[in-house]
């Protein structure tokens, strides 16, 4: 009640400045080219805001000095970096219930790593390490396999007798572009409309927060399930895994075919052209059909492959196969 | 294409597939609550002993004040602000660590102690990743191939002499463990040194960022108590960028060496056994045919 209720009364001065000064800031940062220090006039407004804050709790409550203000702010920090959520009840999805060591465990092999859970002792540590090495592969399979039915899925329905079949490329750039937009659709679009629903966030941040996740950035800084105050449904969290799930076999599509967008013009690989034009169809499908074989193995070695960074369905690469001929 | 017949079967493999994922999620999660729950319940407790040991000391402070106060630090850690300190903080977009940022958007590691928190920021750092990731990956590849390509110019393996062989062979596992040595291990160590770290939490670091995971929960250069020297967050960028080169060099090269190795076991068992046999109808270069499940 104390800190709430003087906030708006005493420092209605103060807060004028900080509202001017950021300007005059943001006007010099504007200078350098790097667009990313456009984000800084922020940091300083909640900066600002923070230390508003901070002097306004130490004029309030006179007992307090400088020093045990300090260790307080330590502590607090350093049970929120500890995974403790600090304040009082919260979800299921920020402690090691059951429900959020499984959202932790693919965090983990998907390589999102949000980061609101992280393991504490020695022996989860290397667990995890453990458990990341086994798991990062596997994900890459599955989400290979994901990729694969997907784009199955579609050159079936682009197969479809009333679709003229005497114009092959043009059917298979139509597929390639429906991939692209009912994709774009269904896992980056739409879903945002359901976070903006459920968590109470813009549509912008649900955007962001599903590029961030799809991409495995993974910043932590929007997290779905997190809020104490709201009740989610049931079915939410198993949705939103799902959509997790098939969304990143779809992004990772994407991202190929900007690699292959940005690959191509410069045309140092030649054995990428040689693949693409000769025996490099039909090779792929001859191996593919034996479970083991890793997407390396239909492009030997020439057209690059991501590192373990990015999961690469290989669908996609018939996808930029499929421009490349017609 | 003329494989339309393989649907079904395709619906076969998933299957099974994603049941063994699930599981295999499942069992980490059972473990990692086993593992944890204990600690942070004792933390939890540890940290609500601490909480009330401060009210009692200051007493004019009251219950909901310190509460209010706690989301408030949370809410400024979150958006980037240490509250630790004093307010002459260095700001967390100086163009050192605004590159730092960028460097995790691109690698998709993205630790998360950054994030962009205006529309225009995150809506920016959507297009910028869409870009980047993939110019990444371009990049590290050309590093991985060049190197590698420079590697296995032991074009006519099979042709040499089996002395030549073998040392080739041993040549190769030398330069992978030396490599490792020196970009997997040692700068884990450097780093536990400066920031204090005991070496697993050095390598626990090592491994979360290389593997682009990137929880967060410990990044380098973060620490507003230590100095460091002003090039330390970009030597960490560019020793990340190497990382994850020597890593897209070597995973593909391991199968290649476990594949020679074994080969090389079979021969000097007398076991002639040609096992690439019916070798790929197109003309590439042989080495690099060998699938990573080797």
């Amino acid at each position: 009640m104390a800190l709430g209720s003087s906030l708006p009364a005493s420092p209605a001065s103060c807060r004028q400045r900080a509202r001017e000064a950021p300007e005059g800031g943001g006007r010099g940062c504007a200078v350098p080219g790097t667009l990313l220090l456009l984000l800084s006039p922020v940091a300083h407004d909640s900066s600002r805001r923070f230390w508003r804050d901070k002097w306004t709790l130490l004029q309030n409550f006179t007992c307090l000095d400088g020093p045990a203000l300090d260790s307080l702010i330590r502590g607090i920090v350093e049970a929120y970096q500890n995974g403790d959520i600090v304040l009082g009840n919260t979800t299921s999805m920020g402690r090691w219930e059951i429900v959020g060591s499984f959202f932790f465990s693919v965090s983990t092999i998907t390589t999102i790593g949000y980061g609101n859970l992280s393991p504490r002792t020695m022996a989860a540590r290397l667990f995890c390490i453990s458990f990341a090495l086994v798991g990062i592969p596997l994900n890459l399979v599955v989400l290979n396999r994901l990729g694969h039915l997907m784009q199955q899925g579609v050159h079936r329905c682009s197969r479809r007798p009333h679709v003229h079949p005497q114009d092959p490329a043009k059917a298979r750039w139509l597929a390639g572009s429906i991939t692209l937009l009912s994709g774009l659709l269904l896992f980056l679009l739409l879903p945002p409309l359901l976070f903006a629903h459920v968590e109470g966030w813009s549509y912008l941040e649900g955007f962001y927060f599903a590029f961030i996740t799809l991409s495995t950035v993974g910043f932590g800084d929007y997290v779905i399930g997190m809020d104490p105050s709201r009740n989610y449904p049931l079915w939410y969290k198993n949705t939103v895994s799902l959509w997790i799930l098939f969304g990143m076999a779809w992004l990772a599509l994407i991202i190929k075919l900007m690699l292959s967008l940005l690959e191509a013009p410069r045309g140092s690989y030649s054995c990428y052209r040689h693949s693409s034009k000769g025996n490099f169809k039909a090779q792929s499908w001859r191996q593919s059909p034996d479970g083991e074989t890793e997407p390396h193995s239909t492009q030997p070695g020439c057209c690059p492959e991501g590192p373990i960074i990015m999961q690469h369905p290989e669908p996609s690469t018939q996808v930029s196969g499929c421009g490349k001929e017609s | 294409m003329p494989h339309a017949g393989l649907c079904p079967c395709w619906g076969g493999r998933v299957l099974p597939l994603l049941l063994a994922y699930v599981c295999y999620l499942l069992l980490g999660a059972t473990i990692f609550q086993l593992l944890e729950k204990q600690a942070e319940a004792q933390s939890r407790d540890q940290f609500q002993f601490e909480k009330l040991r401060f009210l009692e000391n200051y007493t004019c402070l009251d219950q909901q004040a310190l509460e209010q106060f706690v989301q408030v630090i949370m809410e400024a850690w979150v958006k980037g602000v240490n509250p630790k300190g004093n307010s002459t903080n260095p700001s967390n977009w100086d163009f050192g660590s605004s590159f730092f940022f960028a460097g995790t958007v691109v690698t998709t590691i993205g630790y998360g102690n950054l994030a962009p928190s205006t529309e225009a920021g995150q809506v920016f750092c959507v297009f910028y990743a869409l870009v980047g990731i993939p110019l990444n990956v371009v990049f590290l590849n050309h590093l991985g191939t060049g190197l590698r390509a420079h590697l296995t110019a032991l074009e006519r393996w099979e042709d040499q002499p089996r002395r030549s062989q073998l040392l080739q062979t041993l040549g190769l596992a030398l330069f992978l463990a030396l490599g490792t040595m020196l970009i997997l291990i040692f700068p884990p160590m450097v780093f536990s040194h400066v920031e204090g770290w005991s070496f697993g939490e050095g390598f626990y670091f090592a491994f979360i960022t290389l593997s682009t995971i990137g929880f967060g929960d410990y990044v380098v250069g973060t620490d507003p108590s230590k100095h460091y020297i002003s090039v330390y967050r970009t030597l960490a960028a560019i020793w990340i960028l190497m990382g994850l080169a020597w890593l897209a060099l070597v995973l593909p090269l391991g199968p290649l060496l476990l594949h020679r190795c074994s080969q090389l076991w079979l021969l000097s068992r007398g076991l002639g056994l040609k096992e690439g046999g019916a070798p790929e109808t197109d003309g590439l270069p042989r080495p690099q045919k060998i699938p990573i499940s080797a």
